[in-house]
């Protein structure tokens, strides 16, 4: 998988899974958790839908807002560890 | 026996403890679970000696019994310590929500400065860097404000040298403040006896034991987190493992595993968490896991669903964990904690009742389990010790065995009353029975919650008043101030409510300039309360509802979004 089939894959499960909106018009630098769009609890959710689908797993400390709060900075995080 | 203690045989919820110093001070009182994932083992004699270093640090500062001690900290031995410490020197404790790990500083310092000012606090106990920029202008205010670090220098003095004073019982123990917006938010106050009595009745109903072992999440600024989650072992002697919340939330299997490796017998948690256990946690981190040990996991602090009670069943029962540790309950801080509590031993039982009888005739009418129109309540149990329930009717008269009203309830674990809110304390009493706003029956000796009549929401077990993010909402430009309403709708999905706002726009708007004031919306709110709303509707048309004289009812716009929006999704 590459850069643009991870964020396509966390973009899909966001949207569909947690907001339950297939249509919203996500973007990738869209603030997650400070946007009001998702909770704490979702993030987890896609920390673990993201490791079973790259195999990366992510501290649960690094698990924060700052690290975690746009798809772009997730993605990212997820490419650094690959 | 554990169960047979006779906590409320005391005045002070210091005297227990000290009687366990006295008699075995080596005795493992807690284990912390730091966010890395290390141990720290603490004895009561520990605990002990640090209280005592705060509490005649306190003293030595001018503290005067019946001073308000605000703890702004973390999960922490520091905050434990800080906690004990207060009720030694005979300070009246009150425990602010836990500081998160990036905090904003500047907003915090202006919630912290503005609960001083109302509270009357005399001493904020914090961290050193909300120490640094609060000191001065608290002051101004009367209140001293220190880091417990700093009091720990003398820990080596003996405990005859703490200003140890024995209260009447009646006196004020604790100062637990519900959440909401400075205006919202009412400080309740808990005597030492209330206190007492709420352990000892709780650890009755759990029938505990000398075996059992508390392993808890929940923040100790939350009743069921101080109560059953410290106080209860702590009072009765029976150890307790503690994490963080914010550990939790992150790291969901790292409780499994805490009660795996502990033995855990006893924990709680909101509905909404055990839905999160299910859907954060990977079948493969739990390899080995075993939760045999686990006799009650109590669900607290929200609606209880039985949905998400089966799904925790299903995705752990493989793991050891018992259909019979689901246990349910209803309480609140102005009861302390507990109200109710559901048999040990066996699962709680589940009311199948008629919808429409429910909402209409308020009335649960028995219903054969999945027939169409029939809706599953699971119970909350029965009245813990020296606790009556009623269910009244609008006029205060009690209702027949399964009629539906609002549960009145007389107890010895009731609250001294509204902290400088005389007038909020006389509307929460009529003729002695204190007024919990929940509406709900009584049948077979078992309390069933089925409803609100206040129109608080009820999210992962933090409790959100919409007139907060009514007001928020309003002040976002082109939100058309004032039609705005919010409310709590439940969601199966979730295992907790989700926020609904409606917003009447009443003009012609394009997709594009609806989904940027839906940004504005979400991100506004959760600035200014923390709170991420479930769905936004911005109505081209006047959609909300409202009374002859132009009031907005939620519950009518409520009714309204389940019959109109709800339906058709």
């Amino acid at each position: 998988m590459n850069r643009d089939d991870i964020t396509r894959k966390l973009a899909d499960f966001i949207l569909t899974d947690i907001l339950n909106r297939p249509d919203y018009p996500l973007t990738e630098d869209e603030p997650l958790i400070t946007g009001g769009l998702i909770d704490s609890h979702s993030l987890v959710r896609i920390a673990v839908f993201a490791e079973q689908e790259t195999g990366v797993s992510i501290p649960d400390t690094d698990l924060t807002v700052k690290n975690m709060d746009t798809l772009r900075l997730i993605v990212d995080r997820i490419m650094a560890e690959r | 026996m554990a169960g047979q203690y006779p906590v409320a045989d005391h005045h002070s919820l210091v005297e227990p403890l000290l009687e366990r110093i006295a008699r075995r001070p080596d005795e493992l009182a807690l284990t912390l679970i730091e966010d890395n994932g290390s141990e720290q083992k603490v004895s009561v004699g520990e605990l002990n000696a640090r209280a005592a270093s705060i509490a005649r640090a306190l003293a030595g500062e001018g503290l005067e019994p019946g001073d308000i001690v605000i703890l702004a900290l973390r999960h922490s031995l520091d905050l434990i310590a800080g906690l004990w410490g207060v009720l030694y020197a005979g300070g009246i404790p009150s425990i602010f929500p836990y500081l998160p790990p990036e905090p904003n500083v500047e907003k915090i310092g202006q919630q912290l400065r503005m609960l001083v000012s109302g509270s009357g606090a005399g001493a904020l106990l914090t961290l050193p860097e909300f120490r640094d920029s609060l000191a001065e202008d608290l002051a101004s205010l009367g209140c001293r404000v220190t880091a417990p670090q700093a009091m720990l220098r003398d820990s080596g003095r003996s405990l005859s040298d703490i200003p140890l004073r024995f209260t009447s019982g009646e006196e004020i123990a604790y100062l637990q403040y519900t959440s909401g917006t400075t205006g919202l938010q009412k400080g309740v106050l808990l005597s030492h006896r209330a206190i007492l009595h709420c352990v000892q009745a709780y650890a009755r109903a759990l029938d505990l034991k000398d075996t059992d072992v508390v392993v808890n999440w929940l923040p100790l600024y939350h009743d069921y987190g101080l109560f059953a989650g410290l106080m209860l072992s702590l009072l009765t002697g029976i150890p307790a493992v503690l994490m963080s919340p914010f550990k939790w939330v992150r790291n969901p299997k790292s409780l499994l595993w805490a009660i795996h490796r502990h033995r855990g017998t006893l924990s709680w948690m909101p509905n909404s968490a055990y839905s999160h256990a299910v859907h954060s946690v990977r079948t493969e981190d739990l390899a080995g896991l075993d939760l045999g040990s686990l006799r009650c996991l109590g669900s607290a602090a929200e609606p209880v669903m039985r949905r998400t009670q089966q799904d925790f069943l299903e995705r752990f029962a493989p793991f050891g964990f018992r259909e019979t540790a689901l246990m349910t309950g209803y309480g609140m801080a102005e009861n302390s904690m507990a109200i109710t509590v559901s048999p040990v031993g066996r699962r709680a039982p589940i009311d199948w009742v008629e919808a429409r009888a429910l909402q209409t005739e308020r009335f649960a009418r028995p219903a054969t389990p999945g027939d169409p129109g029939a809706i599953p309540i699971v119970s909350c149990g029965s009245a813990v010790e020296g606790t009556d329930i009623v269910i009244a009717d609008d006029r205060g008269r009690p209702v027949p065995e399964r009629g539906v009203g609002e549960i009145t309830i007389r107890t010895a674990s009731l609250f001294s009353g509204y902290h400088r809110r005389p007038d909020l304390t006389a509307l929460a009493f009529r003729d002695g029975w204190f007024l919990t706003g929940d509406l709900g029956y009584l049948a077979g000796g078992q309390l069933y919650v089925c409803g609100r009549k206040k129109d608080l929401i009820i999210q992962a077990g933090h409790n959100i008043h919409p007139e907060d993010i009514e007001a928020v909402a309003a002040s976002v430009p082109g939100s058309a101030s004032g039609q705005v309403v919010a409310f709590g709708v439940p969601d199966e999905r979730l295992g907790t409510e989700k926020i609904v706002l409606v917003c009447d726009l009443r003009r012609r708007a394009d997709e594009a300039e609806k989904v940027s004031l839906e940004r504005e919306l979400r991100r506004r709110v959760f600035e200014e309360l923390g709170v991420t709303l479930g769905e936004v509707y911005l109505m081209e048309k006047t959609w909300i509802v409202k009374t002859h004289n132009g009031k907005i009812t939620r519950g009518a716009n409520r009714q309204k979004y389940v019959s109109e929006i709800q339906k058709g999704t």
